[in-house]
């Protein structure tokens, strides 16, 4: 009994008609490769196939006027296309998929489909280059970006969940108001980069009541260095005065015999200072 | 302001937000109770002497166990009808929605209930059945 070629579009959307077409192209594809015996392991068929001659085909593209007027080339993470990546990078072009992943309505498995190119965009042993990215609308939990470069990246705002950063760079980059669950630091590079108001509940290689975490996590809340009071809201009498923070992020006011610091965007309350025993009649800040 | 049951101690609420305990007989002060935010309006004892319960304009009420001078529980209502126990150890209870009424913060950071138990020290959620008090 003939095996069934597995559809190799079971996600692809579009028009019936469109799409039956697109089969029919790739039948006629993998026949062709099957009976000129070029398809390289595992085989042609139900798969983006890898063939002999696909390096070759990559140099081709180089001298299509098109790839000399592309400042941005879209190249799947597959095989077959290793060299056009690696191509594309080598001519000063710029890889579709670092836009992808930065792009602000990007549907996330076409992120996660960017973040894989990248991964095998360079030639084994060098790093995924992650570097200068807006990283904020892509889903990265679970993901491994150990010993990846991430330098200058803005991760801010985002909620990172078991993601390995293990002897990642993250110089300069920005992870003001992240939390990171899970995952690790470990031995990751941290020169530069921005932690303000970021919280770590929780990562590898650091956050045990003996580790203070590396120096330059000073800014960030890290369970086991900062103890987390319990804060419980009430009126707790006239607020007689506010203040905001030199960079406009937080507002300070007075409230009965507390000082309330708040989100200045959102205003929510983060923080009562307790100790005075009359009315806070002044704040300022430092 | 309350005697204790025997007539030793008399507990005087303030609206400083303190609550102080007197001897009764010689009028020397005895101990006083902070950590409430706001002032104090109202002071008992349990019946027995050992424990004292105040009532606050913060919206809470606290007991003290009145030999260690210490906050041995606060009593939170929710605003949705729930209430939440805090007890000085990091553990909570909390019955109903927080309502965003009580919160953990680490430095600037916001944590609703739950979000940080398997983190922070101490802190953990105790059976709605467990006995605050020994």
């Amino acid at each position: 009994m003939p095996r069934t070629a597995p559809r190799h579009d079971r996600d692809a959307g579009g028009p019936a008609d469109l799409l039956a077409a697109k089969a029919a192209l790739r039948s006629q594809a993998w026949a062709a490769l099957r009976s000129a015996g070029v398809a390289r392991f595992p085989g042609a068929v139900g798969r983006i196939p890898n063939f002999t001659g696909a390096e070759a085909a990559a140099e081709r593209l180089r001298d299509l006027p098109a790839w000399a007027g592309a400042q941005t080339v879209k190249a799947n993470p597959d095989s077959p296309q290793l060299r056009v990546r690696q191509r594309a990078l080598e001519d000063g072009k710029t890889l579709w998929a670092r836009r992808t992943l930065a792009a602000t309505d990007g549907a996330q498995p076409a992120k996660l489909t960017a973040l894989a190119v990248l991964d095998r965009v360079a030639p084994a042993g060098t790093a995924l280059d992650l570097s200068g990215i807006d990283l904020r609308h892509a889903d990265l939990s679970d993901r491994d970006l150990s010993g990846a470069s991430i330098r200058g990246a803005t991760l801010r705002g985002m909620h990172l969940d078991r993601v390995n950063l293990a002897g990642a760079d993250l110089a300069g980059a920005d992870f003001s108001q992240a939390i990171l669950r899970g995952g690790s630091l470990r031995d990751a590079t941290l020169g530069g980069s921005r932690w303000h108001r970021a919280a770590i509940p929780g990562t590898g290689g650091l956050a045990t009541p003996e580790d203070t975490g590396p120096p330059g996590l000073d800014a960030a809340a890290i369970a086991g260095r900062d103890t987390p009071p319990v804060m419980v809201d009430s009126s707790a009498g006239p607020a007689l005065c506010l203040a905001y923070s030199p960079d406009g992020e937080l507002l300070a006011h007075g409230a009965g015999s507390r000082v309330v610091i708040s989100d200045a965007a959102t205003g929510q309350a983060l923080r009562f200072l307790p100790g005075h025993q009359g009315h806070v009649a002044g704040v300022a800040p430092p | 302001m309350a005697f204790s049951p025997d007539g030793a101690l008399l507990a005087t609420a303030s609206e400083d937000g303190t609550t102080r305990i007197w001897s009764a007989a010689t009028g020397a002060p005895r101990a006083t109770l902070t950590g409430h935010d706001g002032p104090v309006t109202g002071v008992a004892f349990l019946p027995g002497g050992a424990v004292a319960i105040t009532t606050s304009q913060d919206g809470t009420a606290m007991l003290w166990d009145v030999a260690d001078v210490a906050m041995a529980a606060r009593l939170v209502p929710l605003p949705g009808g729930g209430a939440a126990v805090l007890l000085p150890d990091g553990a909570y209870k909390i019955d109903g929605e927080s309502g965003g009424r009580l919160w953990w913060a680490m430095k600037l950071c916001r944590f609703g209930p739950g979000e940080l138990d398997a983190y922070g020290p101490g802190i953990r959620r105790l059976p709605d059945s467990e006995p605050i008090r020994p």
